[in-house]
C-alpha cells in the first residue's frame, strides 16, 4: 500500500492523514521524500530536519495508541509543476469529539513522477482554543 | 537605500526585504513584499491565528508593529527550495529585542515565495515558537533528588 505512487499532492495528503490517524508507521515513513532536506515541525515542537530526526519523531508519536480522526478544513492549494503548498486546518477528533485544531502548512514535491511530502509545519490554532473553552469537559493535552 | 518598490529579482531579495521591514517596523515596506493577491497566508508566533488575504495580513502586521519594536532577527538552519515560480524557505528566526541580554526568542518559520508579474513576492509565512535554549545552565547535580511525583 505504501508502495503505490502518489499521483497528485492531494493523494499524498490523504495518505498522510490516514496514516497519522491509523498510526501506520510504514505508510507514514514511506510517503516522505527520501532526502535529508525534509522538515517537520509538530505543534509546539522544534524544527526537525533530515530523515533520521523526522522518522524518529513519528516513531515516538506513534508509540502512543490514541485513535484520532482528522477532518481537513479551509484548505488552500498553491500548485507548481513539481512543488505544491497546502495551507489548512486539521480538526482532530478523539472518541468522536473535537479535541484540537492545528494550522498546517504542507509542502509536496514531485520526485521521479510521484508526489511525496517534503515539509509539514503545524501549530495550534488559537481560534479553536477559544471555542473549545466553552466545552470544559474536553481536557487539553498535546495531540501531536 | 534601495528602492523598495523595485521588483524583487529573487526569493532571497524578498526575504532580506521582509526581515528589514520587520526590524524597521515599516508597514509600507512590509506590505510591499507580499503579493498583491488574495491567497496570502500568515501565521504569527504570538497569537497564532490563521490570517488570509491582504486585509487580514495587513491587520496582523499593524498588531505586530504596535507591540514589537527594535527587534533584531538573524536566520539559522535555513533550507531553500526553488522550482519554477515557487520557492520555499524553512528555518529558524533568532530574535533579540533591544535591551534583552540574550536571545529573546527562537521562532520556526516556513516562508513561501512566488514569481509574479511584479517580481518575486511572499505568499505565505508560517511561524511558530521554537524551543528556546536555556540561557542559564543548572549546575551539575542540581535537584537530582527531586521527584515530581512526591508532590501529590
Amino acid at each position: 500500500m505504501s508502495d503505490a505512487p502518489y499521483v497528485t499532492p492531494q493523494d499524498v495528503e490523504s495518505a498522510f492523514y490516514e496514516a497519522f490517524a491509523r498510526r501506520d508507521l510504514a505508510t507514514m515513513l514511506g510517503l516522505w521524500v527520501e532526502d535529508d532536506a525534509v522538515v517537520c515541525v509538530h505543534p509546539g515542537g522544534e524544527r526537525l530536519e533530515g530523515r533520521a530526526a523526522v522518522d524518529q519523531a513519528w516513531r515516538e508519536l506513534f508509540a502512543h495508541d490514541e485513535r484520532m480522526r482528522f477532518e481537513i478544513a479551509d484548505a488552500r492549494y498553491v500548485q507548481g509543476p513539481v512543488m505544491a503548498v497546502h495551507s489548512l486546518r486539521e480538526l482532530i477528533h478523539v472518541d468522536g469529539r473535537l479535541r484540537g485544531v492545528m494550522l498546517a502548512t504542507n509542502v509536496y514535491q514531485q520526485v521521479n513522477g510521484a508526489w511525496r511530502m517534503l515539509m509539514h509545519h503545524a501549530s495550534p490554532d488559537p481560534e479553536a482554543r477559544r471555542s473549545s473553552a466553552q466545552r470544559p469537559e474536553h481536557p487539553s493535552r498535546p495531540l501531536h | 537605500m534601495s528602492d523598495p518598490t523595485r521588483p524583487f529579482e529573487s526569493p532571497d531579495a524578498v526575504e532580506a526585504a521582509y526581515y528589514a521591514a520587520f526590524e524597521a517596523a515599516d508597514l509600507d515596506a512590509m506590505m510591499e513584499i507580499w503579493a498583491d493577491q488574495e491567497d496570502l497566508v500568515c501565521v504569527h508566533p504570538v497569537g497564532g491565528q490563521l490570517l488570509r488575504g491582504r486585509r487580514d495580513v495587513l491587520e496582523g502586521w499593524v498588531n505586530v508593529f504596535a507591540r514589537e519594536l527594535d527587534m533584531r532577527i538573524t536566520l539559522s538552519e535555513v533550507t531553500r527550495f526553488m522550482q519554477g515560480d515557487l520557492a520555499i524557505h524553512s528555518g529558524v528566526e533568532n530574535i533579540v529585542r533591544r535591551g534583552d541580554p540574550g536571545l529573546t526568542g527562537r521562532v520556526v518559520f516556513t516562508n513561501v515565495y512566488r514569481r509574479t508579474g511584479q517580481g518575486w513576492k511572499m505568499i505565505l509565512h508560517h511561524a511558530s515558537p521554537g524551543v528556546r535554549p536555556p540561557s542559564v545552565q543548572a549546575p551539575e547535580g542540581f535537584m537530582d533528588d527531586f521527584d515530581p511525583e512526591s508532590l501529590h
